[in-house]
């Protein structure tokens, strides 16, 4: 079985973004707003202007990185069969993030969003066998936002029994993170062994990492807790126009950031993510859902192979304001894409979010996962033995039979043939005999029934308190 | 017969034809294997192909096991002592070689427990005829995958009609290209998209189940 990965850099031009990247480190270098992280980076060798917070960071230590970062990377789920481990070969999928608004469930209102919709979405992608990593998918409008960070965390990992990307906002928003960590996994060690969550790092494009964030690293990298960095570099607007310059930057920024949680904690995990999109010039704003896009999904893929780090490319938006035609040919032409990139990870493959990711819309998911089905089956390949070529076979059923009957199918068709489960494949007839359901309302129904159903084990009591004593601690004193 | 049914339902052959001739030595009638056993299980198979919750292969091998369950019982039918449903006149109409989904129709009424003479492909209008009046059968059912064999649906009809059969026959259609309006056009009684649906249409038109 062969697979397929698209690639669109030559090796040559993978060598080439490199080396521009590493000159870009250089000169003009990253701006970091943290003074201890810029002594950390001087001590190792970088040049650093403490009065303009630059640090011009030499190649050596993009090797150094490379070195010592670990090509493999595990976060847990709280049930081990959903463990999400890197550097396996399988393409995995998660949820999208970030949406500020929902589309609501039962009235159709779009209303800004509520904890309890991300608890709801959370619970919903427990469900989705295609979602194997969940992000924030929602960020609530209804909780104060001196403790956001942990309302999120809290209705994450209390939603769901998979992995987790969790929230910290700053350098105590980590440590309280970490103390939630401890508590669902019952000692520092336990959650060292078995991390449920992960963190990531922003990096602001262009070539800035902000005190806050970069407080969250030192915290989070120090305690020994898998990390994800990334950045959403914007050609045209935060990047250069043109997608090879936005690619080097990216690349540049990627680095930084990993070199940072390397000299922080030498072989620490961490995860390079690439978002990477352009900025619309005639409707003057950023987008997710364009062929740029996709492309530079799979060349960012390609340098994060080269580097052989852990790493997660952005997958399927769509700019498209409701569920319609828009919706579906963008995310599935994106999902399809960036999973054919070769990333280990496709982030957003599964989202809610339509209007690129602000909105999000319970059906959506649904539907995604069902794309993602359909993708992960694509990927699956074809597998050529002798059994598969079943000349035998063939010559048993002889011209003009049929192999409907023959014991060969029925040992091979299911593991051949994916099982759609929400596109419809009736005749016409029977389609409007059942109700004549478009795609939306098939996933409604879909929704409707695991909302309804399903419930992953809820956290201890305890550890349940201990987690809502940590928010509103949060709470108060800020 | 419980068991006769699972069995029936698992698609194990070797264990329906074992446990049917279990029953015959033990003395149970026939016709209570038949209905209560086999007929029975495959109805449940039927009703779960008709809500897609089986794949095809799946309902093959169930039509498989009860089709050597119905051997055993075959002799038993000489003596009167097995009443099985009406007499289907089945094929794949004129010009048309495609016979799988007819062949498909074909298992799953004789799964249903009615007498199926299937006639094979490409079958001529004449011989529907003929083959509905020699076997007295209640049913023609006919399939057509082509849009350009369709119309041989139709020319039966007409024959059956001037050979003065049609009022005492119903005639059902079906075949990938075939829809009910189409079905309605050309003077059939019924239209059944798939085998499942095809042994509805025929129970139905017939006012006959086991």
């Amino acid at each position: 079985m062969h697979g397929i990965t698209a690639e669109v850099l030559s090796k040559e031009e993978i060598s080439q973004i490199h080396q521009a990247a590493l000159e870009v480190l250089k000169d003009p270098g990253v701006k970091i707003e943290h003074e201890e992280a810029l002594d950390i980076l001087n001590r190792a060798g970088a040049e650093v202007d403490q009065a303009k917070q630059i640090a011009h960071i030499p190649s050596h230590l993009v090797e150094y990185a490379l070195n010592h970062a670990p090509r493999f990377m595990t976060v847990c789920g709280r049930d081990p069969k959903y463990d999400l481990k890197s550097g396996t070969g399988e393409v995995h999928f998660s949820s999208g993030h970030g949406a500020t608004f929902v589309l609501d469930f039962d009235t159709g209102e779009r209303r800004p969003a509520t904890k309890k919709d991300l608890e709801n979405v959370t619970r919903l992608h427990d469900a989705l066998e295609n979602t194997h990593f969940i992000f924030p998918q929602i960020y609530p409008q209804d909780v104060s936002t001196r403790a956001l960070d942990r309302h999120i965390s809290q209705a994450l990992l209390s939603n769901t029994e998979k992995p987790c990307v969790a929230t910290a906002y700053d350098g105590k928003g980590a440590r309280d993170l970490i103390r939630m960590g401890i508590a669902i996994a019952g000692s520092e060690e336990a959650l060292r062994r078995r991390p449920m969550f992960t963190v990531s790092l922003g990096a602001v494009s262009p070539l800035l990492f902000e005190r806050d964030r970069v407080d969250v690293l030192l915290e989070i990298c120090r305690f020994g807790l898998p990390f994800q960095v990334y950045n959403i570099p914007s050609a045209g607007g935060t990047s250069p126009a043109t997608l090879a310059g936005t690619l080097v930057m990216a690349v540049a920024e990627l680095l930084a950031g990993l070199i940072l949680t390397q000299l922080v904690k030498p072989g620490v995990p961490v995860r390079l993510e690439g978002y990477a999109s352009i900025m619309d010039q005639k409707y003057s704003r950023f987008t997710f859902a364009c062929p740029e896009k996709a492309l530079m999904a799979v060349a960012q893929a390609q340098m994060f192979r080269h580097y052989g780090v852990p790493h997660g490319i952005h997958g399927a938006t769509t700019r498209a304001n409701v569920l319609d035609a828009q919706a579906g040919y963008e995310t599935g032409i994106l999902d399809m894409f960036t999973a054919l990139s070769g990333s280990e990870l496709v982030i957003e493959a599964v989202s809610s979010g339509i209007e690129d990711t602000v909105l999000s819309v319970y059906e959506q998911a649904v539907i995604n996962n069902e794309i993602c089905g359909m993708v992960n089956r694509i990927l699956r390949g074809i597998e050529v033995n002798p059994d598969t070529l079943a000349l035998s076979v063939i010559r048993e059923v002889g011209p003009g039979g049929e192999f409907l009957t023959h014991k060969h199918t029925l040992e091979h068709f299911k593991l051949e043939n994916w099982d759609a489960k929400l596109g419809n494949r009736m005749a016409r007839d029977e389609w409007v005999e059942s109700g004549a359901l478009d795609i939306r309302a098939r996933a409604r129904e879909e929704v409707k029934r695991i909302l309804a159903t399903h419930h992953p084990k809820p956290l201890d009591t305890n550890v349940q308190r201990k987690l809502a004593q940590i928010v509103e601690e949060a709470e108060g004193s800020l | 017969m419980k068991t006769i049914a699972n069995s029936v339902i698992e698609g194990e052959k070797e264990k329906v034809r074992e446990l049917v001739q279990q029953a015959i030595a033990n003395r149970v009638s026939a016709d209570k294997i038949l209905s209560e056993g086999l007929i029975a299980g495959m109805n449940v198979v039927g009703g779960k192909m008709r809500k897609h919750e089986v794949f095809l292969p799946e309902v093959l091998l169930s039509a498989g096991a009860m089709q050597a369950g119905m051997d055993l019982l075959k002799p038993l039918l000489a003596t009167g002592e097995v009443s099985l449903g009406p007499k289907v006149v089945l094929g794949t109409v004129k010009g048309d070689i495609h016979d799988i989904g007819k062949n498909l129709v074909g298992m799953m009424l004789t799964g249903a427990g009615f007498q199926v003479v299937d006639l094979g492909k490409d079958i001529p209008a004449e011989r529907f005829v003929q083959a509905t009046k020699e076997e007295e059968a209640q049913i023609v059912a006919m399939s057509a995958l082509l849009t350009t064999t369709m119309p041989e649906m139709r020319n039966t009809i007409e024959a059956l009609k001037v050979a003065g059969l049609r009022e005492k026959v119903k005639v059902i259609v079906g075949g990938a290209p075939v829809s009910p309006e189409y079905a309605a056009q050309i003077g059939a009684d019924g239209y059944g998209r798939d085998a499942a649906v095809a042994v509805d249409k025929v129970r139905e038109l017939v006012g006959w189940q086991l």
